[in-house]
Parts: structure tokens; sequence; C-alpha cells
């Protein structure tokens, strides 16, 4: 039985690039217990309701977190539209779905660069944000923002996508896929990632359900779990099956994101195939009552958004569940019995993003 | 074409003694326990607890209304996830929660306000309630306690 | 930039911001928009960091972690405000949690706007900082010949 101590992990870290603080129990080298120290980004955003009406909280909700950025907006003006039974046009669903899901390349491109950083490959970290870059040049060239695009409105959207547009789209996206393929199979089929990340960190199936875990961490240890499947946009008219792994170590969630950026690009090749012509959008009157519940998919997982409106123009409560604040009990589990010098890397496959988790 | 699943949204208010009984029939049933959170509502706050199903995406909602200080027991024995949850609802809202099991002692997000997500109206009645019980502590007379 | 003296090295800190300008930050480090080509580099210690970056606004939190930071760095240093939330606040400064920008720590030397600040305008921070760091490390040589230390030259200043 060796000596306990306690060791502070963060929150200035080379490896995570947001403050979070971890407070490690140690004996002899391996973690006993995990304990998280959160509060250094809450700025309180929830209590903005009292000062903005709701369709200006859309831009406030937006900045939650900048990786996540549109699906928070995405999330939150559905939720609107469905309290005040709002029938958004079927080409400003697929147009959401067309952003959504170059959103979710873009997250997992960055995720795929700050893992290769962090095992000590910062020519991949490059490579791979290079390649990322070009799906920022698209997002600009049809939104006018790289990471911050506010075009989700109430009742539609704010701008279209025409044909030339597409043309530009769908060859980018053909490069971007091959090169991929080079840099994930280069980070994939490496001896030292595989012998560094094969059977460590390991959460069983029963863990992560018990534990309340969602998105990739939960597929990749075997819950068949993607908000996508609820027919929510234009995703009910897409076909693609939600990818699965069962060992449930950290390899296993690396395949499971890589795999999911081809099946990205795959989804907004059908959605421009089948996106039909029309409106934007509808023009809304009136203000919101009731409350509402709404589930979407964002890169990192499930994410909630609770409304509670009386009929005047300010909400009377906004929740905002974020996939990272449900991990959080799955990442202090999975910490345990692993080496000290892992912690990094490991808290880095979770795909962490405190700013959505203090908001 | 992909199979879509559309399951509504369920809310189920209950009572505070019920309150137990119904988490463990969501345990027992094998849901997950997704999300819960506070809002205050004309003197009282309201809980909403939230389950969901792996299988069929189905997604049920416990509402339990309770006064400003009345004490809830905790879900976390039962449901270990639920700590982070209730911690938040009691350090931003106040809600009088016990035997959470990860007890951060209402320094989750460490802030400098008290119970910021509450409003003025909330707090006032707070203060009055509190002003109530130490006048019926000291037996004087405390005029302007409005009922 | 006509003599480029030395190099001088990043830290990146971020106080309670939204992510957005710190991905913005580092894609300033990666190929496309290359701010390493000016010589700076970003590394993860204070003590051997000369230009400081600041991203979101600053929160009780965040106060004591930032000021160790700050004292950490040797001088002479330059800190920069990326994002209009270091700047003032921002979208978030009626939040009951958010004190300000980071001037309510630090004194700050350049201040550099956008929600998220774009690449181009963060590249040309940097280049003003490491300028205006070429003028400060002149004014330390100078007063380390004179064998001053760094209290007498400001209580000098001070008097006139």
């Amino acid at each position: 039985m060796g000596k306990r101590s306690v060791v502070p992990f963060g929150p200035q870290h080379p490896v995570l690039p947001e403050p979070v603080h971890l407070d490690l129990v140690i004996e002899d080298e391996k973690v006993i217990e995990a304990i998280p120290n959160i509060g250094f980004i809450h700025r309180g955003l929830e209590g903005l309701t009292e000062k903005r009406d709701f369709k200006q909280m859309t831009y406030v909700i937006e900045r939650t977190c900048g990786i996540c950025s549109f699906g928070h907006g995405m999330g939150y003006v559905e939720t609107l539209e469905k309290m005040m039974n709002v029938e958004v046009p079927s080409r400003a669903k697929y147009l959401r779905t067309i952003w959504a899901e170059m959103a979710r390349i873009h997250s997992h491109l960055l995720w795929l660069g700050l893992m290769a950083d962090a095992f000590g490959f910062e020519s991949l970290f490059y490579q791979a944000w290079r390649v990322r870059e070009r799906v920022l040049d698209l997002q600009e060239m049809t939104t006018g923002g790289r990471i911050i695009f506010s075009v989700n409105q109430l009742g539609g959207v704010l701008r279209d996508i025409d044909s030339e547009q597409e043309k530009v789209i769908l060859d980018t996206l053909k490069d971007v896929q091959k090169d991929i393929k080079t840099i994930a199979d280069s980070f994939l089929m490496d001896y030292s990632v595989e012998s560094r990340l094969k059977g460590v960190g390991i959460l069983t199936k029963e863990q992560a359900h018990d534990l309340g875990c969602c998105g990739p961490f939960a597929r990749a240890s075997g819950l068949n779990y993607d908000m996508r499947k609820l027919g929510y946009e234009a995703y009910g008219e897409l076909d693609f099956e939600p990818i699965i792994s069962r060992e449930g170590d950290s390899f296993a969630r690396c395949e499971c994101r890589i795999n999911e950026l081809y099946q990205s690009i795959d989804l907004i090749r059908q959605a421009f195939s089948k996106m039909p012509s029309g409106d934007i959008a509808v023009s809304v009157k009136g203000n919101p009552t009731g409350e509402y519940f709404n589930r979407i998919e964002q890169p990192r997982g499930e994410a909630i958004y609770y409304i509670k409106a009386n009929g005047s123009k300010k909400l009377d409560r906004f929740r905002l569940r974020t996939p990272t604040f449900a991990n959080l009990a799955g990442l202090c589990e999975m910490l345990k019995n692993c080496e000290y010098s892992d912690v990094g890397v490991l808290a880095l496959t979770i795909d962490p993003c405190i700013s959505c988790t203090e908001r | 074409m992909a199979e879509v699943i559309c399951p509504e949204n369920k809310m189920l208010e209950i009572s505070l003694d019920q309150f137990l009984m119904e988490v463990m029939r969501k345990k027992q049933a094998g849901l997950r326990l997704d999300q819960a959170c506070a809002a205050y509502a004309d003197g009282k706050y309201e809980l909403s607890y939230s389950f969901s199903d792996d299988d069929a995406y189905q997604f049920e909602n416990l509402r339990v209304v309770v006064g400003l200080k009345e004490e809830v027991p905790s879900i976390s024995h039962i449901y270990p996830a639920a700590s982070f949850y209730e911690n938040e609802m009691r350090e931003l809202f106040g809600v009088q929660i016990e035997m959470i099991g990860i007890d951060y002692k209402d320094h989750l997000y460490r802030m400098e306000e008290v119970m910021p997500m509450l409003p003025t109206a909330g707090k006032k009645l707070l203060e009055e309630m509190e002003t109530e019980v130490k006048s019926e502590d000291t037996g004087v007379e405390v005029d302007g306690g409005e009922q | 930039m006509a003599n480029v003296k030395k190099s001088p090295w990043l830290i990146h800190y971020d106080g309670s911001s939204c992510n957005g300008c710190d991905i913005e930050v580092l894609a300033c480090m990666t190929p496309v928009y290359d701010a390493e080509r000016l010589g700076v580099e970003n590394t993860g210690d204070p003590m051997q960091a000369d230009i400081l970056l600041i991203t979101g606004g600053i929160n009780s939190q965040a106060v004591p972690v930032v000021k160790q930071i700050y004292d950490q760095m040797p001088r002479p240093k330059v800190v920069v405000a990326v994002g209009v939330c270091a700047c003032t606040g921002g979208i978030f400064k009626e939040c009951y949690n958010v004190l300000g920008g980071a001037d309510v720590v630090v004194p700050v030397d350049i201040y550099v706007p956008g929600c998220a600040a774009r690449p181009q305008s963060i590249i040309d921070g940097i280049i003003q900082a490491r300028d205006l760091f070429q003028k400060r490390s002149k004014e330390h040589d100078a007063l380390v010949k004179a064998g001053k230390t760094y209290d007498e030259y400001k209580e000098e200043e001070a008097n006139g």
C-alpha cells in the first residue's frame, strides 16, 4: 500500500485548450480518483433571458461555444418553432442539415489535430488543421463567417446556397475526403498510437448506460444512441446508421469519430441530391407560450434545450444541457486505474468542450 | 429510406411523496437519466427530471413542485450521474437538496453571487420567510410580514 | 519590420471565452495563416514567454489565475487582448458572473476586436506586439547598462 497524494491538473495546461481543473488522487503513479473542479468559464448566460428578448437570445446562445456554435443556434430556434407551431419550408431544413454536417466535419478535424498534438505528432496536427481550413473556407463562402455564422432565424435561414456554390462544395469535399483518408490512416495504423490507446480507459456498456453518457463516447462502448434518428430537420429523409463499436476503449472512440467524418461527407452529398427548391424562410409573428424539451445531436453528443415561456417577449426559463456535462461522470469513472501520464490523452478522447459545460 | 423514430414528449406531474418511488420505477424499466433542472414560478420551484430510453428513444419527464424551503431527497444513490445536476440546482437556485453523493457544498461554480438565477421576487420571499421564523423563535412581533 | 532582434514567444490563456477566439489563435499557428514565419512560437510555459494573448472575459475565478501567469512572465512583456470579450466583456458583459475585459486584471497594450476575431486581425495584433516588444527590450537593455533596477526606473519616471 503506497502513499496517496493529490496532484492538481490544470487550469493552464499545454494539452488542453480550455481551463478545467482536475484533482487527481495518486498512489504509486496510478490514479485512484479524479474530482473535477469547474467554474472558470461560467458566465451565467442563462440569466440573460431577463435582459434580452427571445429573438436576440439566438445570438447569445450561438456564442455558448465557438465549435458547436451552429448546433446551438439551430436547436434553440427549432425549439421555438415547435412551441409556436411554425412550419419551416423544406429547403430551409435541408440547408440547416448541410451546415450542421459541415460543422460536424470541422469539429472532428479539430479534435483529431488536438489529439495528435497531445501525442507529440505536431505535423499531423498541422495537416489536420490545414484540411480543416478548406471546410472553413466553404462555410465562409456560404455564410460569411468562419466559425460563428449566424444564419439561423426563427422560421428558416438567412441565406441560400446557389448551384455554383454547390459545385464548389462538392468538388472540395472530394479532395477533403482523400486528405482525411491519408491523415486518419497514418494516425490509426501507427504502432505507438495503438500501444498507447488500445485497452486503456475502458468504459463498459453498462457503465456508459448507468452514468448517462452520450455521443461518440457512448457509441464506442456499444450503446446505439444517435439523436439524428429522431428525424429532425431533413435527417428523416436521409439514409444512415449510427456508427457503433464494441470495445469501449480509447482507440474505439478515435475510430468512431474518424468514421463519422466519412459519414458526414456522404450525408452532405445525399442532402444536395434531394434538396427541393423553394422559400428559405417564413415570417413569424407573436410570442411563444408553454414549455418544450427538444433534443438534437451535436458533434459531441446529445444536447437538450428546454424553454418555458409565458407569452411575453422575454422567456421565463431557458436551459441548455450540453453533451460534455453528461459525459463528466463517465470521464471520472474512466480515469480510475489509469497511469498518471495518460490523464491528458484520456481526457481528450471524450472531446471535452468546457465552455459548453459551464455556459 | 431511413427508419424514423418519433416519440412524443411525456410529462407526469407528481408530488414530493411519490418522487422517490417514481424514480425507482424508471430505474427498474432501464431508463437513463438525461437531465435535471429547476425553474422558479410564483413562489415555488418547479423541478424537472428527464429520462430516456436507448432503444425506442422515448423521453419521459417527471415534474415536482416544491416550496422555497422544502427539503428534496437526492436521487444520486439511484442514478450516480445526478450529482452534478443537483449541485448545480442547489447553487444557482437554492433548492434544498439533501444527501447528494458527491457534495460540492455550493462550490461547484465558485461564484461570488449567491443564488444568482433566483429572481428578486423569489429572494424577497425567502427573506420574509426567514424573518417570520426568527420572530417565531424570539417571540417578538414583527410588523410588515405579508401573508 | 527592419531589424528583428529577437523572436518573442507567445503564451495563450483562455479567461472565460466561448472558445471561438481560442481556435482562431491556434489556427494562426497552422499552415494557412502561419504566424510562425514571423518568429513567434506557441509555448505552454509562462516563464519562457514574452507575449501574453488573452481571450474571453474575466470572471471571479479567473482573476488569480491570470494574475499568476502575468507575474510569472519575465520582463519585458506585452499583453494582447484578442476578441471583443477580452476588450470590454462583449456580448456577455451584463451576465452575473462576468467582471469585464482583460484590463480588469492586467494592463493591456493591444486590443484586437472581432467576434470571433479573424486570423488576419490576430496576426496584425501579433506584429504590433512584436514591434512594441522590440521597443521595450531596448529600454530594458539601457536600464541594465545604467545599473538601475526596474522599480528605481519607474520611480524616476513618476517623479518626472
